[in-house]
């Protein structure tokens, strides 16, 4: 276990650094000499707010690269609006901010962001993308009874301890009605190579892939790690629940009666094996069958659809159903199918054979393999109980696994890992911070891994807070944290973004919907396209993932959710643009927006208007050139035109300000 | 189509100036006025230098790709066995191509198979249509670890535009593999509803073209500012996006590429009343107009049950289709340099199902190839006589996709780099074959 010791060194020493920092002409260049309003600009522009800032300013000191000032408060405000909860803020929230006074603003407003349930929507979205929801698929992940996204959303808004979030994942069993968790498994069907890739990157922060069938090519790793890593996953596997499977039969209304009269005494068997299943749900070990006592091989012919017509045959004695009851139900039990992660008691990994080129080892090929775990060989197993428990105690104590989580909060929020890729942890790739990655990690650990703890320290930061302006000395700095990075908004932030910018959003924001309320109306509600706030478009949150090839989320370059995505692809395309020209998500948006039709039916000034249009769209007041040129731009009400030449002007305004780079790249 | 005559001004100058050259100052862009400071005529000349004729030395210059969704079964189209148990209950039909045989619902693509070849060869061990799907878009197995670009992503990157205005890549139908890795910019232009192919060209309802100029020029003057937060030319290649976006909206060639009135009658009529014949019909005019890679996909090939009622009707939309682009690429001169490629995922099971089906079978399907520098009237490639096994020079995915490189004239050994780091191939293990090239 480390100690914090290993970082107070250099932070006691860079305590004298940082004076000299501020007071003498280390940031210039030349060498010349600062003058003196410039080091009071200096000591405003880079305070210390917090250890983080030491870390940063030491490194930015020892390379004589000068931070960019501070932010403005408008900056601030959409940034950080969006860092946690993926939207921009409502123009009503804008002005409140802009216009509050006190000096601890900021840090009032990122802890009311941080317990607002945008907190949860926005970082499901970040989990999606690492997990590979979707819900488009595959029905299980998207029922209200067993939502993966709900269960991902649910452990945020909780703000569940991140190692206990990892354990849940690599320890669920049982459906994804009892325990959505599963759905870690259940999306790779009997594909544990896909989980192991996934715990390897996620969790550890190590590309693992190339090891699958040969040793790294550049890093440490063998095969013997990949498939000792594999060999924790030996005993697990997905199999039908034929019980659920015919306790959901048993009420689907579907089943011609016919059937269900016959299918009496294995409904009655099944509800008790269920309820027992109930019972006993949380009781630890591993199960030694199929968890239950009722004729397997009938069930298992419900719970397979193939032969789902040859087991109503042999039900169907007396042969008195007709055809279409036949096919109706078999139409009923395959959509009625459930499928479970368990464990067997015992069975043992072996070397894959060479197959498809899947090893390339052929010597090794059936061998068995005991369970290692590759980041720490001296861990030793236990000698029974579960394997895939033994793993996540492994994981989630280990220092590595802590560093890779505040290494990817960081990232999230600075765009850029102080190990970068996130998922590249290796002695080759080096942290640019060493002592500050040890430092976070320690707070999260000592914080009971509490994420919000770690974005709550990174947003309070004067390196958080920095513009993105970069300055002549530190242009070229792309490492070290100058100056905050230029992004662009995600699909889903910018599909939501239009949402409050066009005025649809009745009341959504940081504060208004509270997070009691998001967990009754959050229960799957992207199946039922109901919202519970009454408002009339989707939000991101309400669509399935993915969406289909040429939808807006699409266009905007939302992951298909079929391979782990850590970083999301930012580039722009001609598609984007003819979206926001042209699209009709946009578009409507501003034809229907009940902020124009509000400001028009106010009677409000054109300054009234613009002002609004740009606290809706940019979060700031315009200019006084900008404000001269919409003003110009608008058309004011003659006789002739009645309202629709003004309403159009308003509404062109709209669409150019939603239009501007200003609105898609985030300062 | 609403589409105007008049490109703006501001596309030209401005913000979205593409060469990064100052653009007309503020004041001199109102004196000017927004628009008329540049008619069509000019931009229409600019963009015509832009689109000059090839000069590769390539052998082709684009790729029409017919996706045959679900999986066809090789025994029921390209692949015949008379005689045979297997066979279904569609008789053979002798081509005009001597030796080569077809099912008896292609008569069209028969009458042109002198210019057509097959690969009865093709092999895989994928049949899941998922994961088959993505190998023959990719060349790759997927992973969950990376995400690989399809082969028209790939080409449009390898080989660029062949006219400014238009996109490198056109997908139409109903396509799930874009540009992986290589990053939205290589993503094909989707057309999902090929009765409204410039859905998002044409103006929203409410606007006309003065009012989308009023929109743009306000646009302009209020993004001109945030050009100064530039560092990495993210902004400016956002800003060019526009641009570019707007010139296609005002493109002549998008225009006429996605107008099939401009044809006539009996050329409609050939290629038949059908999605796939007006996609097909569409690809061609999108070809005519320089776009690279074109798809077109056609579902309802996975025929489990009542399958030969499902592949007739497939094969009556299917025939003119295909047929009627070789023949009319061929009597335009265009079929020596644009290859047309008509596939599936995985073939289907010899043995028919007890509902008079078949299920899916990687273990040898076929594919049509015509154009692009092949020859015709060949078959590369044979499965046995009950079309069970592939008799001699299996074709694999990767062949295929290196087949297509070799005529567009890439080199499919390059690697490209995965966001972690590895060398991706191009093409990952397949060759050219020779014996298809003229």
């Amino acid at each position: 276990m480390r100690t914090t010791k290993r970082y107070l060194g250099p932070v006691l020493g860079m305590l004298a650094l940082v004076g000299t920092f501020l007071c003498v002409d280390v940031y210039c260049p030349e060498g010349q000499a600062v003058k003196a309003d410039s080091v009071v600009a200096t000591t405003r522009d880079f305070p210390i707010r917090n250890d983080i800032d030491k870390f940063i300013l030491l490194r930015l000191h020892e390379d004589k690269i000068e931070p960019s000032a501070a932010c403005t408060d408008e900056e601030f405000l959409r940034r950080v609006y969006l860092d946690v909860g993926g939207v921009i803020p409502a123009r009503g929230e804008a002005k409140r901010f802009l216009a509050d006074q006190s000096p601890d603003k900021r840090a009032k407003l990122i802890d009311s962001l941080l317990s607002g349930d945008r907190y949860a929507e926005h970082w499901a979205v970040l989990w999606g993308d690492l997990l590979r929801e979707h819900t488009g698929s595959k029905p299980q992940e998207g029922t209200s009874r067993g939502s993966y996204r709900e269960w991902i959303k649910e452990a945020l808004a909780k703000n569940t301890p991140y190692d206990q979030f990892a354990e849940k994942l690599i320890t669920a069993r049982g459906n994804a009605d009892d325990n959505p968790a599963v759905n870690f498994y259940l999306r790779d069907e009997m594909n544990r190579v896909e989980t192991v890739n996934t715990i390897a990157s996620v969790f550890m922060g190590t590309r693992m892939a190339c090891a699958q069938c040969h040793d790294h090519p550049f890093d440490k790793w063998t095969q013997n790690d990949f498939h000792g890593l594999m060999a924790y996953f030996g005993r697990t596997q997905v199999a039908p629940d034929q019980a659920l499977a015919l306790v959901r039969i048993d009420t689907d209304k579907r089943l011609p009666e016919e059937v269900h009269k016959m299918l009496e005494p294995y409904f009655k068997e099944a509800h008790e094996a269920v309820d027992k299943r109930k019972q006993q749900l949380g009781a630890d070990g591993e199960e030694s069958g199929m968890g239950m006592g009722m004729g397997m091989e009938m069930a298992m012919k419900i719970g397979k659809g193939k032969n789902a017509l040859q087991f109503l045959k042999e039900l169907d004695e007396n042969k008195t159903l007709t055809k279409e009851q036949n096919l109706r139900a078999k139409q009923v039990f395959q959509q009625n199918q459930v499928r479970q992660v368990v464990d067997r008691g015992q069975g043992e990994y072996k070397m894959p054979t060479d197959g498809d080129g899947q090893n390339k080892n052929k010597g090794n090929s059936g061998e068995v393999v005991t369970p290692n775990f590759p980041w720490d060989l001296s861990k030793k197993n236990p000698a029974s109980g579960s394997r895939r428990k033994t793993l996540a105690e492994f994981i989630t104590t280990s220092h590595q696994f802590a560093a890779v989580q505040v290494n990817r909060l960081w990232s999230q929020l600075m765009g850029k890992g102080i190990i970068d890729p996130t998922d590249d942890f290796r002695e080759k790739n080096p942290a640019s911070h060493p002592e500050l990655l040890d430092y976070l990690t320690d707070e999260f650990i000592k914080a009971k891994f509490d994420n919000r703890q770690v974005l709550r320290l990174i947003l309070n930061s004067s390196t958080y807070q920095r513009s993105s302006m970069p300055t002549a000395s530190n242009r070229a700095d792309t490492a070290l944290y100058s100056h905050q990075r230029l992004r662009r908004m995600t699909a889903e932030e910018t599909f939501d973004s239009i949402v409050v910018a066009t005025g649809h959003e009745k009341g959504m924001g940081a504060s208004n919907r509270g997070m009691a309320d998001m967990a009754g109306a959050g229960k799957g509600k992207y199946m039922m396209g109901e919202r519970k706030d009454g408002n009339t478009i989707d939000w991101a949150e309400d669509l399935p993932t993915p969406q289909p090839t040429g939808s807006f989320m699409n266009t905007f370059n939302q992951p298909v959710r079929e391979q782990l995505v850590t970083k999301r692809d930012d580039s722009g395309s001609i598609s984007q643009a003819l979206e926001m020209l042209n699209g009709k998500r946009l578009n409507d948006s501003i034809a229907n927006s009940p902020l124009t039709r509000g400001l028009l039916e106010q009677r409000a000034s054109g300054v009234e208007i613009v002002n609004e249009l740009f606290l809706a769209v940019l979060s700031r007041l315009p200019t006084s050139g900008e404000l001269k040129f919409c003003g110009s731009m608008l058309r004011t009400n003659s006789p002739s035109e009645k309202n629709t030449g003004e309403l159009q002007s308003i509404q062109d305004l709209h669409w150019a300000l939603l239009n501007t780079r200003e609105f898609t790249f985030i300062r | 189509m609403a589409m105007s005559k008049t490109i703006p001004a501001g596309i030209q100058h401005g913000i979205y100036d593409c060469d990064g050259k100052p653009g007309v100052s503020r004041r001199s862009f109102f004196k000017t006025g927004a628009f008329g400071f540049l008619g069509l005529s000019l931009v229409d000349l600019l963009r015509a230098t832009a689109y000059a004729a090839p000069s590769d030395v390539a052998k082709c210059d684009s790729v029409i790709l017919i996706w045959l969704a679900g999986g066809p079964s090789h025994i029921d189209t390209f692949d015949p066995k008379p005689g045979q148990a297997t066979n279904g209950p569609y008789k053979a039909l002798s081509t005009s191509a001597s030796g080569i045989q077809l099912c008896e619902h292609m008569p069209i693509i028969g009458r042109n198979m002198q210019n057509a070849s097959l690969i009865r060869s093709l092999t895989s061990k994928e049949g899941s249509h998922e994961r088959a799907t993505y190998e023959m878009h990719t060349g790759y197995k997927p992973l969950g670890s990376i995400a690989h670009p399809s082969i028209g992503s790939l080409v449009a990157q390898q080989k660029g535009k062949r006219n400014e205005d238009v996109p490198a890549y056109v997908s139409i139908g109903n396509l799930s593999f874009g540009a992986g890795f290589l990053g939205s910019q290589f993503a094909p232009f989707f057309i999902g509803d090929i009765a409204n192919p410039a859905r998002n060209l044409v103006f929203p309802n409410d606007v006309n073209d003065d009012r989308f100029k009023r929109r743009f020029d306000m646009l302009n003057n209020l993004d001109r500012e945030f050009s100064h937060q530039d560092r990495d030319g993210v902004v400016k290649d956002y800003g060019n996006y526009y641009r570019d976006a707007v010139h296609m909206m005002y493109s002549k060639y998008i225009r006429t590429a996605f107008d099939l009135k401009g044809e006539t009658p009996a050329t409609l009529k050939n290629y038949g009343d059908s999605q796939l014949g007006k996609s097909v019909l569409m690809a061609r005019r999108l070809v005519e107009n320089g776009v690279r890679f074109v798809e077109c996909s056609m579902g309802g090939w996975d025929t489990h049950a009542n399958g030969f009622t499902a592949i007739e009707k497939n094969l009556n939309s299917l025939d003119p289709a295909v047929g009627s682009l070789i023949e009319d690429l061929n009597s335009r001169g265009m079929l020596k340099r644009t290859m047309v490629i008509c596939t599936g995922e995985f073939g289907r099971t010899p043995k028919i199902n007890p509902n008079d089906g078949r299920d899916h079978y990687p273990k040898c399907w076929s594919a049509l190839v015509a154009g692009g520098g092949l020859k015709g009237g060949y078959v590369h490639g044979s499965t046995d006589a009950t079309g069970s096994e592939v008799k001699d020079n299996p074709v694999s995915i990767g062949d295929l996709h290196a087949t297509m490189c070799e005529a567009l004239g890439v080199d499919y050994t390059k690697e490209n780099v995965s966001p972690q780091g590895r060398p991706i191939r191009v093409v990952d293990k397949g060759k050219a074959i020779k014996d298809l090239f003229a």
